[in-house]
């Protein structure tokens, strides 16, 4: 698959112009544009240390040994690039399309959505990465920060799409996201996109692994419109994307009130779970284009910054 | 239960449409591949079994639409209730109150009677050719029965004025009854069509239905089929509605004892306001044969009465006509005028015989002096110049006072002067001999005995002894209503010391004998007989102080005078209520007693009519006195007799009977009371054909249409794909 399949080069064009940057140290192989834990050279001044025998003397700031008469090298704070691993959903329940978001199904969306930052981040020379999931871990590509790279996370993503209408499985996300945990083990940035319709608790368990591991985890809780407000009347027989076989007849309009309901509280609750974990909750419906969705959520996290 | 459309209630199979449709499209659901099924997992089970139950309900209810639509269309009969058979001819008594009452007009100018037609046209119109309609009028129970078809019927009821005097319900319903046993169908109804007024609906009036319901059940005790079916139907206002202006004249009387040529005679007359509000302004015209005095105008208060008074000096002799009557325009105007007959007389001609000097006081009391003018003339005479004096000529009354010897001759003389027509006032000394007394008197053809045996003299004649105290006068004794209220007796300080005891013959109903004044022990003092044409009056006292202090006592003197003008004067009665039956002699016409004779009702042309014979001589008689007003007899040599009929003031009242009484008299004859003729005939729709149920049908039809509707959209089952939320 071409990230063009995707994504429309005038959508491209204007996530080029995004920037992605890590709010919090990230480690990455090469230099970039994100601040490093280690102390390094670069363009970046940091501070001045007495000279110790063995200190090259290319780094003694002469300046400062003309106006104080001590020797003292220069240090400067090394720039890495970002490692960002992109987690994507492709459990039964992404599979779901409404009639409000055009016959486009929450995978279609977190397709578009992992290639718009896959593209994004190659373009900053970040290091980008994919994992695809449902029960358990089904696709990893390690990080890369080589632009050909982007046609790897792109198969990838793809490879999921195409399975998902033979092959069907219920997300235990909580559970799945610990088996991913241990071969994350370089710090970055992890992306979840997911609908998140999976038991809180365990989800917020994974969170807090990941946390213990110092990345920095942003979630994109994809939805459906439909899936907010419940718009069905009159009998309805609900099939279940993740369990086969399994089918419900209700009287849509007299559950409506309760759905709602237990909606909300679902949100509610998830909201508490990445507020706890300091992890960034973004609430996409599908029916909103993914580019402008992109640039207001940059905007905001660039002011919150 | 029958149809009358049956052939309709097959379209009631149109049920299998809907039940197809169901079961068509009951598999039939929008089908959405959900992942958030965690979400909704709890309510699913609750969801499916109300489904189940809801598509159920809305099963039973579309098939339910088809099935009511045709069950409507074909009219469906619920013949529990039919108790008659329906296509059956069937005899109908109508009876129908034809009183005044009936003339009262509402707001309007539709009266009850107006109303009344109105009903009786209602269910003239449900009944057919075949039905037999017998109508009865209240003012005339004895007319015969006729048997009617609906088109005469309603002619007649057309003709039906509203004048006649109160109704008697039992009486009516008793008519009706007897109608109806000759009703030629099974099952007579029996219909009253009346305003139900209080006189109508009596205690009287319930003891007399009591006794008609029983002698009806006795009667059909062994046929069912011939007991008659009783409705009332009442046709008076709104009596929650405020009393509507009425104006009536109560009544009218003389209150002169009697009309004498060239005296002045006074009458008066009360005249009523029955509404709430004055009557002021009203003008007051009092008219003498015909001829109008000059108004008056009177102020009535709201709901009181007046009197009004009117004298006259009457140049001759004869009967005549007073009329008075209100002119102001109200809701029942018949009773704004009341006739009255006067009897006018020449001078009274009395002959006073006294053997024995008793009879000082009664000169003084029948001298000119005493009545302050001079209409009464005495004659005092010895009993051997009455014999002399008889037959040539006649007093108007005779007073015996001190009869010593009561010959056979002069027995007969005076028993015949009675029979022809005289009046005797008798007074009983204690030396009179009973025995003569209590002989027959008149000659032997038509001889009879004083009506009041003479026994033995009780007490003494010297007021000393033994006092009987005297209970009171007899307050229906028109003639001394001039006494005023009884509670205030003026005879209560007459001592009696002796007297005769009087005992009334067996014999005496058919004689009319009177007590006028009894004592407290039960004796009769006086006593006023019918005999012959004549009437007798008898003292159980003296004309003196022997015996009693009567004649000292200052109520002697009107006592008197009112005897006497009333003997004289007012022997023929004139006046009556509408409904009593008119019975004048003969003789009052012409001394020939031969016909032919002529009688004008009022507002009728002069039609002949026959003498009948009787015991007192032939006799011209009518029942036909209906109609209020005056009825004038002619002889051929065209003298003239006048008669007025005049509805009692009961009448005038507007207010119904209590509809709890009404209720009562209803149970009493196991009568149905309508308000409406529209619920009467609907009745007897039911009781013949049964009750058309179709109407509930098509309501239930409307609720099964709504409640489709509402389930149709609590399942959604309209709605073919969600409806997408814009906002």
């Amino acid at each position: 698959m071409r990230l063009l399949d995707l994504v429309k080069p005038k959508d491209l064009s204007r996530v080029a112009n995004l920037q992605l940057l890590a709010r919090e140290v990230v480690e990455g192989l090469s230099s970039g544009r994100h601040r490093s834990p280690q102390k390094g050279f670069s363009s970046e001044f940091k501070e001045h240390r007495p000279y110790v025998a063995g200190d090259e003397l290319r780094n003694i700031d002469w300046k400062a040994y003309a106006k104080s008469d001590r020797l003292y090298i220069r240090e400067f704070e090394e720039e890495t690039n970002l490692k960002c691993t992109l987690l994507v959903d492709q459990s039964g329940s992404m599979q779901y399309a409404g009639d409000r978001s055009g016959g486009q199904s929450k995978y279609d969306y977190a397709q578009v959505l992992a290639a718009s930052l896959g593209y994004l981040l190659l373009s900053q020379q970040d290091a980008i990465g994919v994992v695809t999931f449902d029960n358990q871990p089904r696709t990893i590509v390690p990080a890369r920060s080589r632009p050909s790279h982007l046609t790897a996370v792109m198969t990838a993503i793809a490879q999921a799409a195409n399975g998902r209408n033979t092959e069907r499985h219920s997300t235990d996300l909580g559970q799945a996201l610990r088996k991913i945990a241990p071969k994350l083990k370089r710090r970055g940035m992890l992306v979840l996109i997911t609908d998140a319709m999976s038991d809180l608790e365990s989800i917020g368990k994974a969170l807090a692994q990941f946390r213990g591991q110092k990345h920095e985890v942003l979630m994109f809780q994809i939805l459906d419109p439909d899936e907010v407000d419940f718009p069905f009347h009159g009998r309805v027989e609900f099939r279940d994307l993740e369990n086969q076989g399994r089918q419900e007849r209700v009287d849509a309009h007299s559950v409506r009130q309760r759905y709602l309901a237990k909606f909300e509280q679902h949100q509610s609750e998830l909201r508490d779970t990445c507020r706890r974990h300091r992890v960034d909750l973004v609430e996409v419906k599908t029916d909103r284009p993914v580019v402008e969705m992109l640039h207001q959520y940059f905007s905001t996290r660039r002011q919150r910054a | 239960m029958t149809l009358i459309n049956g052939l309709l209630a097959l379209g009631g199979l149109a049920f299998a449409i809907p039940l197809a449709i169901h079961l068509f499209y009951r598999s039939r659901f929008r089908t959405v591949d959900w992942g958030a099924m965690h979400l909704i997992e709890g309510m699913m089970r609750t969801n499916r079994r109300r489904m189940q139950w809801m598509n159920l309900l809305l099963l039973l209810v579309r098939c339910s639409v088809p099935i009511l639509l045709a069950f409507c269309l074909a009219r469906p009969l619920l013949t529990g209730f039919q108790a008659l058979p329906g296509d059956a001819a069937q005899s109908v008594v109508i009876a129908i109150d034809d009183s005044r009452s009936m003339g009262f007009a509402n707001s309007g100018s539709r009266t009850r009677m107006d109303d009344a037609r109105n009903a009786i046209n209602r269910v003239l119109d449900s009944l057919t050719r075949r039905d037999e309609i017998i109508l009865i009028r209240s003012s005339d129970l004895t007319s015969p029965i006729i048997s009617l078809g609906p088109t005469t019927a309603r002619a007649s009821v057309k003709s039906t004025v509203p004048h006649s005097g109160p109704v008697d319900l039992a009486a009516l319903i008793r008519s009706a009854t007897a109608a109806a046993k000759q009703a030629s169908e099974p099952n007579p109804r029996v219909i009253v069509v009346s305003d139900f007024q209080n006189n109508m609906v009596d205690d009287a009036s319930l003891v007399g239905l009591q006794r008609t319901a029983e002698t009806i059940e006795s009667q059909n005790a062994g046929s069912l089929d011939r007991k008659p079916t009783f409705e009332f139907l009442s046709v008076a206002l709104d009596d929650s509605a405020a009393q509507p202006a009425n104006v009536s004249i109560d009544s009218m009387e003389m209150e002169s004892a009697a009309a004498v040529v060239g005296r002045r005679a006074l009458l008066s007359t009360r005249i009523r306001n029955h509404g709430d509000d004055p009557v002021e302004g009203a003008n007051l015209v009092w008219s003498v044969d015909g001829k109008r005095e000059p108004p008056r105008a009177i102020t009535i208060p709201e709901r009181s009465f007046v009197s009004a008074k009117f004298d006259r000096v009457f140049e001759s002799a004869g009967e005549v006509v007073i009329t008075a009557s209100i002119e102001f325009p109200d809701s029942l105007a018949a009773d704004n005028r009341r006739t009255w007959a006067v009897d006018v007389i020449e001078q009274v001609d009395v002959w006073l015989v006294d053997d024995t000097n008793q009879s000082r006081f009664l000169e003084i009391a029948l001298s000119p002096f005493a009545l302050n003018s001079d209409p009464v003339r005495t004659t005092q005479l010895l009993t051997t110049d009455l014999l002399s004096k008889f037959p040539g000529s006649k007093p108007d009354v005779l007073v015996l006072t001190g009869m010593t010897d009561g010959t056979t001759q002069l027995r007969e003389v005076i028993g015949d002067y009675i029979s022809d027509g005289g009046s005797l006032i008798l007074f009983n000394r204690s030396e009179a001999n009973r025995n003569v007394l209590n002989q027959p008197w008149g000659s032997p053809d038509r001889s009879f005995q004083l009506p009041a045996e003479s026994g033995e003299f009780v007490g003494t004649e010297s007021l000393d002894g033994t006092l009987f105290p005297i209970a009171q006068r007899n307050a229906n004794y028109s003639a001394w209503s001039l006494f005023g209220d009884v509670s205030r007796d003026l005879f209560s300080d007459v001592q009696v010391s002796g007297y005769r005891q009087l005992r009334l013959r067996s014999d005496l109903a058919r004689n009319e004998s009177t007590t006028l004044i009894s004592l407290a022990s039960g004796d009769p003092l006086i006593v006023l007989s019918k005999q012959g044409q004549g009437r007798i009056v008898q003292f159980a006292i003296a004309a003196d102080t022997k015996g009693s202090t009567l004649p000292l006592r200052p109520v002697f003197v009107p006592m008197m005078q009112q005897l006497v003008l009333d003997l004289a004067g007012s022997r023929r009665r004139l006046n009556f209520t509408v409904g009593e039956p008119l019975v004048i002699p003969a003789s009052e016409l012409t001394s020939a007693d031969k016909g032919p004779f002529w009688i004008t009702r009022p507002g009728k042309d002069e039609r002949s009519i026959s003498s009948q014979p009787s015991d007192d001589g032939p006799t011209l008689a009518t029942s036909n006195t209906s109609t209020p007003g005056v009825y004038r007899f002619r002889s051929i040599d065209e003298s003239q007799a006048v008669r007025v009929m005049e509805v009692p003031p009961s009448e005038s009242s507007w207010r119904g009977v209590d509809p709890a009484r009404l209720d009562t008299a209803a149970e009493t004859i196991g009568a149905t009371v309508y308000g409406e003729s529209e619920s009467m005939v609907d009745d007897d729709r039911i009781r013949r054909y049964g009750r058309e149920i179709w109407r509930w049908v098509l309501l239930a039809l409307l609720v099964a249409m709504i409640t489709e509707l509402w389930i149709s959209q609590r399942l959604g089952q309209q709605a073919d794909r969600p409806q997408l939320e814009t906002a």
